[in-house]
């Protein structure tokens, strides 16, 4: 298997126009991973998907889908860069044996795996250092999938504006356009300030449901009104969204209900 | 070298930084090493002269001896406390005399701001409750160092914060690190510590709730390899003013007071984190000299005309990276509008200090404004965060600078 060195200069190139911008949380932990999974299959139509130019996409969705939609675009010269905030595993079960790590609240192992995995090709694809970005993150990054009890590894994470190149980097480099690929029709809460950022910016933002057959349909993107904030982080406080990390400017400390 | 006492360096050529950017992301748990368009690692280090460390360590030194007896007396003084603007559930709970069940820290760190000006040195703060840079200000400067003939490091803050743990634990101990859940930046600081602890033969686990803790006639356990186990120490990384706002079921009021467990920083580290610090200095018995000596003028904002006036600078009394410092000249009117409103709503929660101008320093990118933290470990100062920004004030973006002492 490729070291971590090697792994991570194929995500990101030195030279390449994004590579500043993947985040190498995950790569740290590659030399962790024993067992390969195998790939899974993933929807993909690209009827829709524009030529190289001036689209980059964002791409929210669980787990390894992500990568997995990323490969099918980087066939067709995106460039994927993965923007994954979240440890795996705890650091100190990085060369133990895999069967005793902790219980983790986010399944970021898969996304790891695939890192993994998917390296080779992207390594044979020979993309350009200037392709179009496909920015890749992990929808179920902020939701707590099991109770945050003694015993259980917390890696939810969130992003930031400043996890992204700025609107006038995107446009200085050509993208005036972004595709939110996702399976919702919301926005995370997370992401909008991002896109909001963007869009003030002057970058045109598109949403496309990822199993949906229809094309990318262009969005203005909202800044959530003050109440429907203070709903949330009530809400979250309360329990209603247990396990769930908040966002806009402010993170909701976790209630473990 | 200038008569000033820092200076930059020259720039490490692109192909050999890129390796030590890949080493310090890939094996020292520098995450954030790009903040929006900004490659935070800066390729040029500061050099200092002996004579300067000599002298930033002396005043450092003297910082945290008199910070110490401060907050001492700040415990059996409750009627000063309110002057803090420390949130309310801590400000009770200090206030009700739990402190009589404070324990003593066996670990202590701080890390002190300074900036050099036209008079001299100043500091602008300092990093109390949970100081981070440990990989910035430990690996980083040593990677650079074999570039500058003769150089020599300033010390290795995270190696004595190890060494500091072992010798109060002893090998084979148990360490919990917690910090914010969701948090990277500071994840980051947690698993570079918990990997020099390993280096140490001591365990160690990061937690992100206090609520994964269980407290037994005041000790900390938590489960560990699937048993309950006794936790030997605990690595505060969560910040005092986020824990408060926690619900008194996550348990975290134990990690400030009476834990018979040895919490690092411990909970008194809130009291003189707070910005609002030097407004009990005149009525502390504490004598502060160097404190007095170092840090510009601080009042309480309707003592001063800071409204109408740039010669003063607006701090939130708990704000972190400089999120929450603000200069008239250097926002927006918006910005500056909603900082007056937040100001005059709350007072109590905010500080205004006398502006001092940090002298600018050329770089490769043009000038910039270098921070010098130094840290201490127990009194003893053993190293340096070296920060540089393009404008006056060192925030989340600013550059990452390895600190050297030339020619040592």
């Amino acid at each position: 298997m490729a070291s971590k060195d090697e792994i991570h200069k194929i995500w990101a190139p030195p030279g390449g126009m994004w590579s500043p911008w993947v985040k190498p949380v995950l790569f740290s932990f590659t030399d962790a991973i024993y067992n390969v999974p195998p790939s899974r299959s993933v929807v993909f139509q690209k009827e829709w998907v524009p030529k190289t130019g001036s689209t980059a996409f964002v791409v929210d969705l669980p787990e390894e889908a992500g990568i997995l939609w990323a490969m099918r675009t980087a066939e067709l010269g995106y460039r994927p860069v993965p923007l994954y905030n979240a440890l795996p595993f705890a650091i100190g079960d990085k060369l133990g044996d895999p069967s005793s790590r902790l219980t983790s609240t986010v399944h970021v192992e898969p996304i790891l795996g695939a890192l993994v995995r998917e390296s080779t090709t992207l390594g044979r694809l020979k993309l350009s250092l200037n392709s179009p970005p496909a920015f890749l993150l992990d929808s179920d990054r902020r939701i707590a999938k099991t109770d945050i009890l003694p015993g259980v590894f917390d890696n939810r994470s969130v992003c930031f504006i400043t996890d992204f190149p700025s609107a006038a980097f995107l446009i200085e480099h050509g993208i005036s356009k972004v595709v939110v690929v996702q399976g919702t029709t919301k926005f995370a809460p997370d992401l909008t300030p991002v896109l909001i950022a963007w869009q003030q910016g002057r970058i045109k933002i598109f949403r496309k449901l990822y199993q949906d057959t229809e094309p990318p349909a262009a969005v203005i993107v909202q800044k959530p009104s003050l109440l429907s904030r203070i709903w949330f982080r009530l809400s979250v406080v309360l329990g209603f969204h247990r396990g769930e990390l908040g966002a806009f400017g402010e993170i909701v400390p976790a209630s473990s209900g | 070298m200038s008569i000033l006492p820092l200076a930059f360096g020259h720039a490490i050529s692109p192909n050999e930084f890129q390796c030590i950017q890949q080493r310090m992301s890939l094996d020292f748990c520098k995450w954030d090493s790009q903040v929006g368009d900004i490659s935070t690692l800066f390729p040029q280090p500061l050099l200092i002269s002996r004579e300067t460390w000599d002298h930033l360590k002396e005043m450092a030194e003297g910082l945290a001896a008199e910070l110490n007896e401060a907050e001492n007396e700040l415990l059996h003084r409750p009627e000063l406390l309110s002057l803090l603007g420390l949130p309310r559930p801590l400000r009770i709970e200090f206030t009700r005399g739990n402190h009589a069940a404070l324990r003593p820290s066996a670990v202590r760190v701080l890390r002190f701001d300074f900036h050099y000006t036209n008079d001299g040195w100043r500091i602008s703060e300092v990093n109390s409750d949970v100081p981070g840079g440990y990989t910035e200000a430990s690996r980083f400067p040593e990677m650079v160092r074999p570039f500058f003939q003769n150089a020599r490091t300033t010390g290795d803050p995270a190696n004595e914060w190890a060494r500091e743990i072992l010798a109060a634990i002893g090998e084979r101990g148990r360490v919990a690190l917690l910090s914010a859940p969701g948090f990277l930046e500071d994840q980051q600081v947690t698993a570079f510590l918990s990997a020099e602890l390993q280096a140490h033969n001591i365990d160690s686990r990061l937690l992100h709730d206090p609520s994964q803790l269980r407290w037994k006639d005041q000790v900390a356990f938590t489960l560990w390899n699937g048993n309950e186990v006794r936790v030997d120490a605990i690595v505060r990384f969560y910040q005092g003013e986020w824990l408060a706002r926690l619900p008194d079921r996550n348990k975290w009021k134990p990690l400030f007071f009476g834990s018979r467990t040895l919490v690092v920083n411990p909970g008194t580290a809130v009291l003189s984190e707070s910005k609002r610090f030097p407004l009990t200095w005149r009525k502390l018995s504490t004598t502060l000299t160097t404190w007095k000596s170092l840090m510009p003028e601080c009042r309480e904002p309707f003592e001063s005309h800071w409204k109408s006036s740039d010669d003063w600078i607006v701090k939130a009394a708990f704000s972190n990276t400089g999120d929450e410092v603000h200069v008239r000249e250097l926002i927006n009117a918006k910005t500056w509008g909603s900082v007056c409103k937040s100001v005059e709503s709350h007072p109590e929660r905010w500080v205004v200090q006398r502006r001092f101008e940090t002298v600018p320093i050329t770089s490769d990118l043009g000038s910039l404004y270098p921070c010098i933290g130094v840290y201490t470990i127990n009194g003893r100062a053993c190293g340096i965060y070296g920060r540089a920004s393009t404008g006056p004030i060192v925030n989340y973006s600013a550059y990452d600078a390895a600190v050297l002492i030339a020619g040592g």
